[in-house]
């Protein structure tokens, strides 16, 4: 198994005039790409030893580079987006305790490091040394933080050995090569867009940031204006497409490769892309960040996507080194619990919720360490199919959400306690108290803690909360309570 | 749609756009404690509506204005306020 950052050199030394990433202010090339890692990774293993790395920049190359450039220094990364709440930045700031900010003087401004140890990093003042060989890897690669349940973001921790595995899972499976223009349209902060940054960079492929309002609002029309080979997204953006009406034969005529995770895909996306394309190929994959990015794919065409399609498409088997079982149900449905390299080595450090989440099964007698993802799922015909959630997990846009999350800080800036359910794509919170909070206050002190995409698009003020029969409040019952 | 009114570009001015787009954004922002009154021409369109709201307003002025809204010909950063996606609006359905 090569491992990524040997993948992305060889890519430098071969096709250094090759455009690496292509973004608003221009082309950077493979060989510019390889300079600016290598001046990136001498400056960080100059501080020291394993160096634990805070990546606080925009999506585009300088944050790529900033990836590749700790794990070529032997260490292991934070990703950040820029565009959460800061509140959110210095929770994960504070838990994560880098040795090293990679970052610019102009956005570390927004960070309070002052009472953190951390070397700061300006990548936009960076000597002129390179490190020539990468250095002895960590077991970590990287750690990404996801909502919490507490109010506390959870950080992820995936090791290296999981990262090439699914590397080199990503380049082979994908048939990447130089000829493709792939897209980035997660934010780096989402492990989604590991495939994107590590599928595109060591296969040799040129990525193409989405960053502007824009282009994240008409993506089709960014891949009509750059003739993009490979799109990776949540199926989320493909319903933004469809009510844009740029789900177009035009629109998407350079295409030869959709892939989803994140969330379920559904018929009605299939419908609309084999329509726009019908030689396109789909990939819908299955995994929580806990198992690398994805574990599992299903490949669908024109021809054969209605066989698997139920309420919603199927997921797929697992990957090569993958394995997925059924636990507390039956053999036709139960929580999906993953095995094999890729699961991620626990929760930063939270010792409670990583042996919740991560537990020891036997497997033909062998004790076997595996994740078990909450999801609840049924099988039919072979296929495994996303039926819900077995806890108060839900997914917005793909980005995972624990709605006791948005209750923890609704309680923790003030309000009171409060109950919060998505009902209809939207999330309401039923505030026990006696008036209502007005709105724009409330929506304005809730996003200094919370993504935009956690703040509540209603709120309802209730004298007492339902329960169910083991007294804890029914959250069934108060969807009923919504129109 | 029921009990609105239609028109078409040749006898929608700016003034009735905005009005159009003010009557489409409205029943968006009922439970956001946000109102008409609060809405003014520059109020950014990605301030008080997301990617979806965005989009779904769009179709209904089209509805009801009888006009092409189409984004992607529109100059993006003009088209993201209440007054903007009016002019937008008007310059590229250029009146009989």
């Amino acid at each position: 198994m090569k491992d990524p950052v040997v993948r992305f050199m060889e890519n430098v030394r071969l096709n250094p005039n090759h455009p690496a990433v292509v973004q608003d202010t221009g082309s950077v090339s493979y060989g510019e790409i390889g300079s600016l890692t290598a001046r990136i990774a001498a400056t960080i293993s100059d501080i020291c030893e394993k160096p634990r790395v805070l990546v606080y920049l925009p999506k585009g190359a300088d944050a790529y580079a900033a990836m590749f450039a700790t794990l070529m220094a032997g260490g292991y990364y934070s990703p950040i987006n820029i565009d959460a709440p800061v509140h959110r930045h210095v929770e994960v700031l504070h838990q994560f305790c880098p040795d090293v900010i990679v970052s610019t003087k102009k956005l570390v401004l927004d960070l309070p490091i002052a009472d953190i140890e951390s070397e700061f990093v300006d990548i936009d003042n960076l000597s002129s040394d390179e490190l020539g060989e990468p250095l002895a890897a960590h077991e970590l690669a990287y750690v990404i933080f996801t909502s919490g349940s507490t109010g506390q973001p959870k950080g992820v921790m995936i090791p290296r050995s999981g990262l090439s595995h699914y590397t080199e899972w990503a380049v082979n499976n994908m048939c990447v090569s130089p000829e493709d223009r792939w897209s980035q349209h997660p934010n780096i902060a989402f492990d989604l867009s590991v495939l994107d940054i590590y599928g595109a960079l060591c296969g040799g492929a040129t990525l193409y940031p989405l960053t502007s309002k824009k282009d994240k609002l008409l993506p089709a029309d960014f891949i009509k204006r750059h003739q993009l080979t490979i799109w990776n997204s949540v199926p989320s953006v493909v319903d933004l497409m469809i009510k844009a009406r740029q789900v177009t034969k035009e629109n998407f005529a350079s295409l030869r490769l959709l892939t989803f995770c994140g969330e379920p895909l559904y018929p009605r996306h299939l419908d609309a892309i084999f329509c726009a394309n019908d030689r396109v190929l789909v990939h819908n994959t299955y995994g929580p960040t806990e198992a690398t990015v994805s574990c599992t794919l299903i490949r669908l065409t024109a021809s054969n996507y209605k066989d698997v399609c139920g309420g919603n498409v199927a997921l797929g088997q697992p990957i090569p080194g993958m394995e997925v079982m059924l636990m507390g149900g039956s053999s036709d449905e139960g929580e999906l619990v993953i095995l094999g390299e890729q699961l991620a080595l626990g929760y930063w450090q939270n010792g409670s919720e990583t042996a919740k989440a991560f537990i020891s099964i036997s497997v033909e007698g062998v004790d076997r360490r595996a994740y078990r993802t909450g999801d609840w799922v049924t099988k039919r015909d072979s296929e495994y199919y996303f039926a819900g959630r077995i806890d108060s997990q839900i997914k917005i846009r793909g980005n995972r959400v624990e709605l006791d999350e948005i209750d923890s800080t609704i309680l923790k800036i003030g309000y009171g306690n409060s109950c919060t359910v998505f009902v209809n794509n939207q999330l309401h919170s039923f505030i026990q108290t006696k008036r209502l909070p007005e709105f724009l206050e409330f929506k304005e002190r809730l996003s200094r803690h919370l993504p935009e995409y956690e703040i509540p698009a209603h709120i309802h003020v209730i004298e007492s909360f339902p329960v169910n029969s083991n007294d804890k409040i029914d959250r069934l019952q108060l969807g009923e309570l919504i129109d | 749609m029921k009990g609105l009114k239609t028109m078409n570009m040749n006898d929608c001015g700016y003034a009735d756009l905005y009005e159009i787009i003010l009557d489409v954004i409205e029943p968006k922002l009922s439970q956001t404690g946000l109102d008409r009154n609060t809405i003014k021409p520059d109020t950014g369109l990605m301030d008080i509506l997301d990617s979806f709201g965005i989009l779904e307003t769009i179709i209904e002025i089209e509805e009801r204005a009888g006009v092409s809204a189409d984004l992607a010909q529109m100059d993006f950063a003009t088209a993201m306020t209440v007054s903007g996606l009016a002019k937008e609006i008007i310059r590229i359905n250029p009146r009989e």
